[in-house]
Formats: structure tokens, C-alpha cells, sequence
């Protein structure tokens, strides 16, 4: 049976990282976004159809490419970590699959957001999901950048442990001190994720271990 | 009444209409008037009564509940427990049909629009046969619509929430398909023209008008008057409206 190679995960983490940009972009960057009224069917390519069409399509394929990456990740070196880093790993894939699992139940719930029942419940569900996610996936890649840092593998260990942490940080920065995003959507906490994964999908391609 | 419908009746003029009115019938008027080439069609407790508008004198009187009539065609649509077509010239029924609108029909491109207790319906001005409805489910009321060659404003009332005011797209003689809808509160949209469709939004102690673009439903622009206002008329490509107390409002236009 063919195997993707570690190129290959490599590749398709990158574009990952880019798609995480992609679903990140605000809408009203490629034109004007009503606000006033919910409208049924936008116009192909406007801001409007953007939001609702291509990025919860992005969203999704980001959430499994990154998800991809990190098991091609420790698939490659599961063999040369620590027992301790390898279970941290596992519990950050765990986390990340989680994650991916409740992306694609927010995004199932469709534009209408919370309309109906159903909607509404895939929303909770998606949104419990992805707080679980965060919570094993961040001290998971944690540990496991620290381990690659230990053994002195600091790119990798870098983009592992430093993604999650500058993402933490900025978010904090949000909330706590009032830091104002407008104007540029979620791409201040997207950025060091999808830095942090381009450097995975380049250490893959690379092949450095 | 369809966009370019829309009748400012001089006050001196209206005196002169109901003196007419009280000269051809004794009967109370119970609706709108309507003007429909040299003639004049009344809702009075005796029935729909078309008057001539030179000299006031009765031409026909059809035993028909209307509150606003619509003329089109040479037929005229009125209902109130039942919708019913008339011969214009002569007051003949032409047939009727057992929906039953709200508020008063709207006649436009030889389809008759009705906003009735559970959808929008669309019948033929010509046999009076349904030829689409829009059914939203939950028994949502639909008011009386504002018909453009692009677009179908309507306000539906779902009851359990706030009124919402919907564009629908105009497909042929298909059923139109929801482009925007958007909260306006207790209100409706009254008028549309040039591009833009004007809703009056109720607030607890007056009234606001509101202009909505045909597109996409942004609200572009809001009047508030002191007291409670009229809905609006389109004229010269402004919109003018009357408060209660009597205060004329003309936005843009000539």
C-alpha cells in the first residue's frame, strides 16, 4: 500500500498553515460587508459569499491538514522521543483532533448560526469541543517543543511550544488589556499558528530528523 | 400599491371626494380610495362603489368588503373575506378566489399579491388561479407587499418574535425567493423606489422612516419625526411624509 511521504505531509501542512490564514481574513477586505439585513443568497465572490461559502470550507480543510502534519510528525519521530514527549504528543493529537472535530460542528451549524435546534446544539457541541481540544493540545505541543528543544531540534521545538504560547499571549492581550483587533479579524491569533505550522510542514519536507 | 402608484390628494381635493362620495351613496366609506383612469373606486359599508371623477355620479356598486382596491387591466381587486375581480367598466365579477388576504391586495405585471395569515401568494389576474405561495412555516402573517419590477417587499409577522422585513426576488412568474429580510420592529415597508425600499419602524413613542437598498438591505438612512408619521409617498424621487401634528417631511428629491 502507498504511503505518503514525509514531503508529502509536509506540503499539505503548509498549505494548511495558509488555509488557517485564508479562514482568518476579514470578509469586508474584499469589499463591502451588509450588516443591516441577513441576505439569503450573496453574490459569488463577494465579501458576503467569502464568509459563508469558502471559509468554513478553509476552516475545515486547515483543522485536518494541521491535524495531518502533526501525525506525520509523530509518526517520524516517534521512535527517537522520550517516553514522556511521546505521550505529551499524543495527548496534543488528541487535542488537535478534537478540535478539528469541533470546527466541523460549528461550521455544519451553517450561516444561520443558532436559527434552529439543531444548529444550536452543533454550535454548544462544536464550541465544547473545541475548549477540550485547546486544553489537551496546548500543554501536548508544549511538552513535545520542549522535548525537541531538549534535544536541541530548536526550530522544531520552537514552532511546537512557541505557536500555542504567542497564540495564548495575544489572545490575553485581547481580553485582558482591551488590545482592539478591528480592522484586522483574527489574523493576530491566526499568525503565529500558521507560522508555527509552515515551520512543521517545512521541518517534514525537509526532512531533518 | 405598486411603487409607481403612489396618489397625493390635494386636502381641498379630498373634501371634494367625499362630497361626491356623500352625493352617490349614503353609506359610509370603509377603506381607500382608489383612482383609476376618470374614475373613482370607494369602500363604503354598502360595497365597492366606482364613481365617475368629473361629476361624482355612480357607475356601478359591487356587493365586495374592500379596504384598499387595486386596479389593473381594466380589473379590479378587492377582498376581504374572499378575494374578487371586477370588470372595471362595468362592476361584473370576474371571479373570485377563497384566499383571503390580510391586508388589501396588490395587482402588478398581471399577478395579483396577497399577504395573507401563512404565506404569499401570487394569483393570476386573469382567472384567478394560484400560481405560487411562499410558505416560511409557523404561520407567519405576511402585510400587504410593495411590488417593484425586481423585488417583492413584504413584512412578515411571525407573532412569537418582532417583524421582519423581507426582499424577494422577482423570478418570472415563479415564486420569489427570500434575497434579505431585516428587524424593522412594528412596521412595514410602505413605498420603494429608485433602488431603495422605505419601511416605517414603530418605537414606543414615534415612528421611524427607514430607507433600505433594494441589494443587499443596508439601511442607508432614518427619519424620526416628532410624532407619530404617515407612511410615506415617493415624489419627484424624494419621499415625503406627514406627522400627525400635521408637519410635511420631504427627504431628497427634486
Amino acid at each position: 500500500m502507498w504511503t505518503p511521504s514525509d514531503r508529502v505531509f509536509g506540503g499539505l501542512t503548509t498549505i494548511g498553515g495558509l488555509c488557517t490564514l485564508v479562514a482568518t481574513l476579514p470578509a469586508r477586505w474584499l469589499g463591502p460587508r451588509p450588516t443591516d439585513s441577513y441576505v439569503f443568497d450573496p453574490p459569488r465572490f463577494s465579501a458576503l459569499w467569502f464568509e459563508r461559502t469558502v471559509v468554513p470550507a478553509v476552516a475545515v480543510a486547515a483543522a485536518l491538514l494541521i491535524l495531518a502534519g502533526l501525525l506525520a510528525l509523530f509518526r517520524r519521530d516517534r521512535e527517537r522521543m522520550a517516553r514522556w514527549q511521546r505521550w505529551f504528543a499524543v495527548v496534543a493529537v488528541v487535542g488537535v483532533a478534537v478540535g478539528a472535530l469541533g470546527t466541523m460542528f460549528v461550521v455544519s451549524a451553517g450561516p444561520g448560526g443558532v436559527a434552529d435546534p439543531t444548529a444550536t446544539l452543533n454550535v454548544l457541541l462544536g464550541v465544547g469541543f473545541g475548549l477540550l481540544g485547546l486544553l489537551l493540545a496546548l500543554p501536548g505541543l508544549l511538552a513535545w517543543g520542549a522535548g525537541h528543544l531538549r534535544s536541541g531540534r530548536r526550530r522544531l521545538g520552537a514552532a511546537l511550544a512557541g505557536g500555542p504560547v504567542v497564540t495564548l499571549a495575544v489572545l490575553v492581550v485581547n481580553v485582558s488589556a482591551g488590545v482592539s483587533f478591528e480592522g484586522v479579524g483574527g489574523l493576530p491569533i491566526a499568525l503565529p499558528v500558521a507560522l508555527a505550522v509552515g515551520v512543521v510542514g517545512y521541518d517534514l519536507w525537509d526532512g531533518s530528523a | 400599491m405598486t411603487s409607481d402608484t403612489q396618489l397625493i390628494i390635494e386636502e381641498s381635493d379630498l373634501y371634494e371626494l367625499y362630497s361626491l362620495l356623500a352625493d352617490a351613496t349614503d353609506a359610509a366609506a370603509t377603506g381607500v380610495p382608489t383612482v383609476h383612469g376618470d374614475g373613482t373606486l370607494v369602500p363604503t359599508a354598502d360595497g365597492l362603489v366606482a364613481l365617475d371623477a368629473r361629476d361624482g355620479s355612480r357607475r356601478w356598486v359591487a356587493d365586495v368588503a374592500a379596504t384598499l382596491p387595486a386596479v389593473a387591466d381594466g380589473t379590479v381587486v378587492a377582498g376581504r373575506e374572499e378575494t374578487v375581480a371586477l370588470d372595471a367598466a362595468s362592476g361584473d365579477r370576474e371571479w373570485s378566489a377563497s384566499t383571503r388576504a390580510e391586508f388589501h391586495p396588490v395587482v402588478a405585471d398581471g399577478t395579483v399579491f396577497l399577504g395573507t395569515y401563512s404565506q404569499l401568494v401570487g394569483l393570476g389576474l386573469g382567472d384567478g388561479r394560484e400560481r405560487w405561495a411562499v410558505d416560511r412555516g409557523g404561520g407567519r402573517t405576511f402585510s400587504a407587499p410593495v411590488v417593484t419590477p425586481e423585488t417583492v417587499y413584504t413584512v412578515e409577522r411571525p407573532g412569537e418574535a418582532g417583524d421582519a422585513t423581507f426582499a424577494l426576488d422577482r423570478d418570472g412568474d415563479g415564486a420569489p425567493e427570500p434575497r434579505w429580510c431585516s428587524y424593522v420592529g412594528e412596521g412595514a415597508v410602505t413605498a420603494a423606489a429608485g433602488g431603495h425600499a422605505f419601511a416605517l419602524q414603530a418605537g414606543t413613542t414615534d415612528r421611524r422612516l427607514v430607507a433600505f437598498t433594494e441589494r443587499f438591505g443596508e439601511a442607508t438612512w432614518g427619519y424620526t419625526a416628532a410624532s407619530r408619521s404617515t407612511p410615506p409617498a415617493v415624489l419627484d424621487g424624494g419621499v415625503v411624509t406627514v406627522t400627525h401634528r400635521g408637519t410635511v417631511a420631504a427627504v431628497g428629491g427634486a
